[in-house]
């Protein structure tokens, strides 16, 4: 039986967990003292004592911590307490637990234990994670916290008090959606390469000017031989770059994919949603169904080609923007994305869908800013050195039509009860969202606007704000009025 | 009437043009001091951008009062927006929701439904202390775009108008 009124500490193995979690934080100073080494000439004996040190270190720091790490249940509050030089007592009440997930890397896999998450509702930001548990174990505390905090929701909701005597739904049997080793690998093969590429060099860049020194001192022979062919050859060589970049971001996409999606499953449940995946670290992640603010799907023109499309659902949060409060799933195809909206948002088959334009001036607005705007800066560095003149015509050239087409490419599409919005030409996405998710409404109208009749409507969730861009006044202040109107006419609750 | 709408749902329940309409006559006008104290709010930054911009006339090789110019037309422009735009200010209490409008260059209207109120603050800066003035800040779930500030409000009123807002979005909660 499970006893939680006594302090508890997790596995013993816990420390092993811990200790590879803290020695990778450690491999940075490790990576100082090489260059320390490499800087004074210091022999090989001052690096392995460094590291040695290092090791050290951090297993009997992760002693210590794994000692003062307890857990347990007091007051109807879950309680850790914990901290080695700062002793800290972080509690949550029952009813402020949002979900518990249950995962396990690698590490945790060879030792058979599983880790232990609690997010909270709320701003508090404070970890609650147990490192280290028996799988059986973790299970039965997720289980029991989960139904505390349903018994301490239906407490307070006097009308819920039936579903107190309902059992945790089983989640259905059959995944709704279910990633193939194969899609997994599309998946990783038509991430935007781009993106990545461009990111990987701003690291790069940042990396190595941090530690100029270091490097300068490795290649300064042969910057110093090949200087002329450097300068010479940086049309050649910085394609070259732009390409390695490109191979190495689509073989990190690939294995990354693997790592994270690699047996994705999706499963929708009477009360919650649930991914599990990943290769070498199973993550289970839920997200309760009146938790769910609202569900986006895009695409990207790799994608497009297979057929596949990344789905997002959101979830309330004070952190709208962060990551960890949505569960994405890419690689859906087209019927999965169906059945899901149709388990999920039902409303939307509740009759036709009416659908809206933004206002043609969006195309004027989109190619000022993103076309003529940059082309006139590029343009105006043209005194300065001649060939930016080119550059300046050809942004404008590439600028216009992208601008064109993504600003023809804006709807609102709505029924009685709920909306999409569709944006996007090469990285099209949508956002589906019922109006009694709506936290508030807004109608922002600047003086270009005012003069052409026009305005954007802004919607505001627990998981964050949509907007729909240029709509015609009349219209954007009858959507309004009709959302204001299926809010405060609503009794569900939106979370 | 019906064919004013130009949204026509497949199922109407309702009709839309029989929804409560969110109108200018909602609206209820701020404090006149609100103004004032907006003044002399940009007054004071009028003072001492003009100030430097003398030090900068003086020093530099420009006639003293070249940048002072600039700067007066600057503000006096600033002075007119405000007082064109405080015509625009105004907020609603209607029977289920709470609106705020403002912006003369750049004009919004949010509104908060009450079963959508996460709680509500009065708040009142130095300066407004000196013209009794006070806001009343309305808070959701949904970020601070999303929250609703109404300024320019007597400070006994600021207070009424909170106890109003919390009694009936308590009614939700």
């Amino acid at each position: 039986m499970l006893d939680l009124s006594k302090p508890q500490r997790q596995s013993k193995v816990g420390i092993v967990v811990l200790f590879f979690k803290h020695l990778r934080k450690a491999v940075n100073f490790i990576f100082y003292f090489f260059i320390l080494k490499y800087s004074t000439n210091s022999g090989m004996i001052f690096l392995w004592a460094a590291i040695a040190a290092i090791v050290i270190l951090t297993l009997v720091y992760s002693i210590l911590v794994y000692r003062k790490f307890l857990f347990y249940v007091e007051d109807d509050q879950f309680v850790i307490d914990k901290g080695l030089f700062k002793r800290e007592k972080i509690s949550v009440p029952f009813e402020r637990i949002q979900s518990v997930h249950i995962d396990q890397n690698i590490i945790q896999r060879a030792l058979q234990v599983v880790g232990l998450k609690i997010d909270t509702a709320g701003s508090s930001t404070k970890e609650m994670e147990i490192a280290a548990l028996p799988d059986a174990y973790a299970r039965s505390i997720q289980e029991f916290l989960i139904d505390k905090k349903n018994l301490e929701d239906s407490e307070n909701q006097i009308e819920n008090i039936e579903s107190e005597f309902e059992e945790r739904p089983k989640l259905s049997s059959k995944p709704m959606v279910e990633l193939s080793f194969l899609d997994v690998l599309k998946v990783g093969l038509t991430e935007n390469h781009l993106k990545t590429s461009f990111a990987l060099f701003a690291l790069i860049n940042g990396y190595f000017w941090q530690n100029q020194d270091f490097f300068s001192n490795f290649f300064i022979d042969y910057i110093e031989e090949g200087q002329e062919v450097w300068i010479s050859k940086w049309l050649l060589i910085l394609p070259l770059l732009l390409i390695t970049l490109l191979l190495i971001s689509i073989v990190s996409s690939v294995i990354l994919s693997v790592l994270k999606y690699y047996g994705l499953q999706f499963m929708v449940s009477s009360k919650e949603v649930q991914k599990i995946s990943g290769l070498l670290k199973r993550t289970e992640y839920q997200i309760p169904i009146d938790k769910i603010q609202f569900l986006k799907y895009s695409s990207n023109p790799l994608r497009k080609l297979f057929g596949l499309k990344t789905v997002v659902i959101k979830q309330a949060s004070s952190k709208a923007s962060s990551d960890k409060q949505s569960l994405m799933m890419p690689g859906c195809k087209e019927f999965q994305l169906e059945a899901i909206l149709n388990e999920l948002f039902p409303e939307l088959k509740l009759s036709s869908l009416i659908t809206f334009k933004a206002n043609p001036y969006l195309k004027v607005q989109m190619a000022l800013l993103f076309a003529v705007l940059p082309s006139i800066v590029i343009g105006l560095l043209g005194f300065v050195e001649p060939d930016f003149l080119i550059l300046s015509i050809l942004w404008l050239l590439i600028g216009l039509p992208f601008s064109y087409q993504y600003a023809s490419k804006m709807y609102l599409d709505l029924n009685s009860e709920a909306m999409c919005l569709r944006k996007g030409w090469l990285f099209p996405k949508t956002e589906i969202l019922k109006y009694y998710k709506l936290q508030s409404v807004a109608l922002r109208q600047n003086v270009f606007q005012k003069r052409r009749n026009i305005a954007h409507l802004d919607f505001y969730t627990a998981a964050g704000s949509l907007r729909m861009w240029q709509l015609d006044a009349e219209i954007a202040v009858e959507l309004y009025n009709y959302m204001l109107y299926k809010i405060e006419n609503s009794d569900k609750n939106w979370m | 009437m019906i064919s004013d709408s130009k949204i026509k749902f497949d199922n109407p329940t309702i009709e839309m043009s029989s929804l409560p309409q969110l109108e200018d006559v909602d609206f209820q006008k701020l404090e006149k001091d609100y103004l004032w104290l907006r003044v002399t709010f940009i007054s004071i930054l009028f003072l001492i951008v003009a100030c430097s911009s003398l030090i900068i006339g003086v020093s530099s090789n420009l006639d003293w009062w070249q940048p002072l110019i600039i700067v007066t037309v600057i503000f006096s422009l600033i002075y007119m927006v405000e007082w064109k735009g405080f015509k625009i200010k105004g907020y609603a209490i209607r029977q289920y929701d709470v609106s705020f409008k403002s912006g003369l260059l750049f004009f919004s209207m949010t509104s908060v439904p009450f079963n959508r109120v996460q709680h509500t603050e009065v708040s009142q800066s130095p300066l407004a202390r000196l013209f009794d003035l006070g806001e009343v800040k309305v808070f959701t779930a949904g970020g601070a775009s999303s929250d609703i500030t109404i300024s320019g409000l007597k400070v006994e009123e600021a207070h009424r108008l909170k106890d109003h807002i919390t009694k009936l979005s308590s009614k939700y909660a």
